[in-house]
């Protein structure tokens, strides 16, 4: 294909949603047949300070993608509520809920206005269920992300991993 | 007879008898009218042409006219009766078939495609309907026609019509054999034909490779060495197929010879007359035709056949239970369950069933508790009558299930299983499709709508129905009442939530480019009370495009239009056409592939360029673009200050050309093209606004609450459609219908398959505290369960564990045994 066609495309929301997948470890990998379609079917929303874009216990039916602003991860137990921290941009979450139902083990609430990337699961399977080699490449991507975990989880703190040792192996490696 | 095992000929006379008896009538008369003319033929000659005799020229002229004329128009009649009849019967066999096919049971299905059943309905039994048609006309018509022609010549000169029908026999012997080696050939030709596309598939596929080693000719020689091959077997059968033809064509054309020699002598000897030698010559030739029908239909037979014994064979088996009870109504069951000693077994000889006894009284509630595999999904299905067990009793109120019909399980059970089903129709369809199906249930005792939305309620269906039916565009001219009081709740809403809610809802603001509207609808902005000034028929209304025209915006619109396409079809190309990918897609699922078509010439040429139906096409896109929703394209702000221009001169125009086509917005006045909610808001809910929906749908339901509007827009929303195989629903919209669906039709018997597990937790505890009032001793329920935490209201609760029941007893009592249960809900073990 030669480049005949307009050199420099013009900047929209569906441009810059192109940019930040591509640089989502998740999704780096896939064709960009399918990344561009993830851009095209994903939405951007801006949740206000206080709102909380998912609750803990509910099931997820999609995925987010900070673009800009902080949320807090807060974590309850036994009625207690713990903040586990802090999220920026560039930050993906959820991503599990898009290959199924699973339940939110925290809850996310905007500190500052956030906006996010989201993308629905029924979505994103739509587009796997044409393309198989797809979805092996999107699960290879996660097994990795697993397998680093537990690499550094074991690496990091000894005591810790011969504390848990039920632990070890859930990336079945 | 079961359906599957008729064989094809029983439906020659099924239900045809008397047509069949008229077919055969005409076919009669059509042969006489046949050989008719032939006999003219011969008085034409002898007598009339032979003699001089004009009268008789005239009159023997004038028969044989009619003669043919009949005989066309009878043929006629015959081709009508013979599809009638085909068509009637093949109508009969589907719908017998498909009452078959639903009644059998789901063993059946896990191992049928849908696919399957649908080509068998629609496809493959057409050829049947032209078998059936034929059957009795098409070797009747022409045996007897043979026969008519045959015994003509030989009363004409016996001697002569041997010798023409002694080829015959050499055709027999011949044709055959040509056919066969044809036949061998062509297997040659499609079994070469798939190795060559297995060939050009694997390079294809692995081109990355052929480029990188430059084995452009090794790939290049595969592919020249079969298609060599396929070459020389193309050209073999081609020879031997038209071998066929000649030989058919030869046998034809060489009977005259022999009639011209033997007759021709023997007209001379004056043996024989110039007018019967002519009639001979026709009635041969007329023979060749029937002769070839007869060949045909020998192949349709054998076709139509072997392929309805296909389908049959596939179909063939019994349904496991009666569908309706004989000699008696449905049973009125009052839900005392009993097992003993119940085997599941299913193929493999895997037991998922094993030895399971177990009593639930009537009223009372047991909750099916094991990891996934331990078969409490199957116990429940098998008291439900889905599965089959394999030994043992299962008895209901003393009845044996198996030996129950259909009948008397709907009539008593109400089953939502894991992933329901939900079938195309409105919400309200679906809702009562459990009453309106079970036995003897009359119109009147359907649920009314207080009942229905009773119901909704309790599942926490509600908001989702009210939703659905803000959504809703009310017709013209239908709720005028309504409108008003929308209208008055779209002043409360903006004194009460106006400043609140500002930033979820872009109003409908006539100094503002509407992100949420089409470009069309930021020109007109207002009600479209002309049809042809409808946001999505805009472009085809020719005055406007005056309007645009003179406006200059038109070669805007194009290129707007053109890099719409353009961007859309890059994305979607090559993928294939998913509703879920046309939802924010500015080009609609239908219209995509005339759309790649335009992109294509759009490739070498300019938008002004294309005739006036391409460039239509493309303002229409434009016309249609919603930036808040498309977002493949930015619209940039001069074009959005253009747009906001033109909305004042199009509102002066309208004024003084269209006085009556568009109503401006204005806040006093229900907006007809827009939904209820839009109308409510005088804006439309902004998607990127995160929660927006939610805090909107509070307010809302408190202003409608006020001005008691609430049950008449759920009403509304009740007949919202769900699309094919609900597919406009959530998984947890679709639970909540099945389980409202069961909880209409209440049961004495409920069986609950994981009826919760796509609700969130607050839906899970609502539908948890509705069985544990509502339902506490009204319904014997026995459900699988999947959270923990809902057991504590079970009466009784079973364990289960490779399909035995391992635990049994009241909550309290296995946790205070501290067993399997014990350990499940503290969760230690894994």
């Amino acid at each position: 294909m030669n480049s005949s066609t307009e050199p420099s495309a013009e900047p929209c929301e569906y441009r810059e949603n192109l940019d930040m997948i591509r640089n989502i470890p998740y999704f780096a990998r896939m064709d960009m047949e399918v990344i561009k379609v993830l851009a095209f079917v994903c939405k951007r929303k801006t949740f206000r300070p206080e709102e909380f874009l998912f609750h803990q216990g509910e099931h997820g039916n999609e995925s987010f993608y900070v673009i800009s602003g902080t949320g807090v991860v807060i974590r309850s137990d036994n009625g207690s509520k713990r903040i586990i921290g802090e999220i920026g941009s560039g930050r993906s979450l959820g991503t599990l809920a898009l290959i199924m139902r699973s339940k939110r083990l925290f809850s996310l609430q905007a500190l500052t206005p956030l906006t996010c990337l989201v993308l629905e699961r029924k979505k994103f399977q739509a587009q796997l269920a044409t393309n198989p080699r797809m979805a092996q490449v999107f699960l290879e991507a996660i097994a990795t992300r697993v397998v680093e975990w537990e690499d550094r989880y074991l690496r990091e703190d000894e005591c810790k991993a011969q504390r848990t040792l039920d632990e070890v192996g859930v990336s079945l490696i | 007879m079961r359906i599957t095992q008729r064989p094809i000929t029983s439906w020659i006379f099924y239900r045809n008898t008397r047509w069949q008896l008229l077919l055969l009538g005409v076919i009669l008369v059509t042969v006489v009218a046949r050989v008719f003319p032939l006999e003219m033929q011969k008085r034409i000659i002898n007598e009339a042409i032979g003699l001089g005799l004009y009268d008789k020229l005239l009159l023997y002229c004038g028969l044989y006219l009619g003669a043919v004329l009949l005989a066309s128009s009878l043929k006629y009649v015959i081709n009508a009766l013979q599809v009638y009849l085909g068509q009637k019967t093949l109508m009969h066999i589907r719908e017998e078939l498909y009452r078959h096919i639903l009644s059998l049971p789901l063993s059946f299905f896990r191992q049928t495609q849908p696919g399957m059943v649908v080509s068998t309905l629609v496809g493959e039994l057409a050829s049947v309907a032209e078998f059936v048609g034929s059957a009795l006309a098409v070797p009747a018509v022409n045996i007897l026609t043979i026969l008519a022609f045959a015994g003509y010549m030989f009363y004409l000169e016996p001697i002569l019509a041997g010798l023409s029908f002694a080829i015959y026999p050499f055709e027999l012997l011949v044709i055959p054999r040509l056919q066969k080696k044809t036949n061998q050939a062509n297997r040659e030709r499609v079994r070469l034909s798939r190795k060559l596309s297995g060939i050009i598939g694997e390079t294809v596929t692995g081109i990355h490779e052929v480029h990188g080693n430059a084995s452009y000719h090794i790939e290049g020689d595969k592919f020249k060495n079969k298609a060599g091959e396929l070459y020389r077997a193309n050209i073999r059968m081609s020879l031997y197929r038209y071998g066929v033809k000649v030989a058919n064509n030869l046998f034809q054309n060489i009977g005259p010879f022999f009639l011209f020699l033997v007759g021709g002598y023997l007209t001379i000897n004056g043996r024989f007359d110039l007018g019967a030698l002519v009639a001979f010559l026709s009635a041969y030739e007329k023979v060749y035709d029937p002769w070839k029908e007869l060949m045909d239909f020998y192949q349709l037979l054998q076709d139509s056949t072997i392929r309805y014994r296909q389908v049959m064979d596939y179909f063939d088996h019994a349904p496991e239970h009666a569908l309706e009870p004989e000699g008696r109504s449905p049973h009125t069951l009052v839900g005392n369950i009993s097992l003993r000693d119940v085997y599941y077994t299913v193929s493999g000889n895997i037991r998922i069933l094993d030895r399971v006894s177990l009593d639930v009284q009537s009223g009372e509630q047991l909750a099916l508790v094991g990891f996934s595999g331990s078969g409490k999904s199957s116990l429940a299905l098998v008291i439900a009558q889905l599965y089959d067990y394999s030994a043992g009793n299962v008895l209901i109120d003393g009845h044996e299930v198996s030996g129950l019909t259909k009948s008397d399980m709907a009539a008593n059970i109400g089953i939502v299983a894991q992933h329901p089903f939900i079938f195309s129709g409105t919400i309200r369809d679906n809702l009562l499709y459990s009453c309106v199906a079970t036995p003897g249930m009359r119109e009147e005792d359907l649920p009314d709508l207080d009942r229905t939305i009773e119901v909704i309620q309790q599942v926490g269906l509600f908001r989702d129905v009210l939703r659905f039916g803000t959504t809703t565009v009310l017709p013209r001219d239908t709720y005028p009442e309504l409108e008003k009081r929308l209208v008055r709740v779209r002043h409360e809403f903006q004194n009460r939530f106006g400043t609140l809610l500002a930033e979820d809802v872009e109003f409908f603001d006539e100094t503002r480019y509407l992100q949420y509207s089409s470009v069309a609808g930021n020109i007109i902005f207002g009600d479209p009370v002309d049809d042809s000034f409808a946001e999505d028929r805009l472009h085809a209304n020719a005055d406007f495009l005056k309007f645009l025209d003179r406006e200059g915006l038109e070669q805007r619109m194009w290129q707007l239009g053109a890099r719409i396409a353009r961007e859309t079809v890059d994305i979607l190309g090559n993928l294939p056409r998913t509703p879920e990918l046309f939802e924010s897609s500015p080009i609609a699922m239908d219209d995509f592939e005339d759309y790649q078509e335009l992109v294509r010439e759009l490739a070498s040429r300019d938008p002004s360029e294309l005739n006036a139906e391409q460039r239509n096409r493309l303002l229409e896109l434009a016309l249609n673009f919603t930036p808040g929703i498309h977002k493949v394209v930015a619209l940039p702000e001069d074009f959005q200050q253009a747009i906001l221009k033109v909305r004042g001169r199009f509102k002066e125009w309208v004024k003084s050309e269209h006085i009556r086509a568009v109503v401006v917005s204005s806040e006093s006045q229900y907006i007809h093209s827009q939904n209820i909610l839009n109308n409510i808001l005088f804006g439309k809910l902004k998607d990127e606004s995160g929660g927006a929906q939610e805090r909107v749908a509070r307010s809302l339901i408190q202003l409608l609450i006020g001005e008691e509007l609430l049950e008449k827009i759920v009403e509304i929303g009740l007949t919202f459609e769900v699309g094919s195989m609900g597919d406009r629903l959530s998984g947890g919209q679709r639970q909540k219908v099945a389980l409202a669906r069961a909880f209409l039709k209440a049961p004495p018997i409920l069986i609950l398959d994981e009826a919760t597990s796509a609700l969130d937790n607050a839906s899970q505890t609502r539908i948890q505290n509705l069985l544990q009032t509502r339902w506490k001793n009204k319904a014997t329920v026995i459900s699988v369960v999947h959270r923990l935490d809902t057991l504590a209201g079970y009466d009784r609760v079973a364990v289960m564990k490779s399909g035995q029941i391992i635990e049994f007893g009241t909550y309290q009592e296995l946790l205070e045994r501290k067993g399997v249960l014990y350990e499940l809900v503290n969760g230690t073990q894994r």
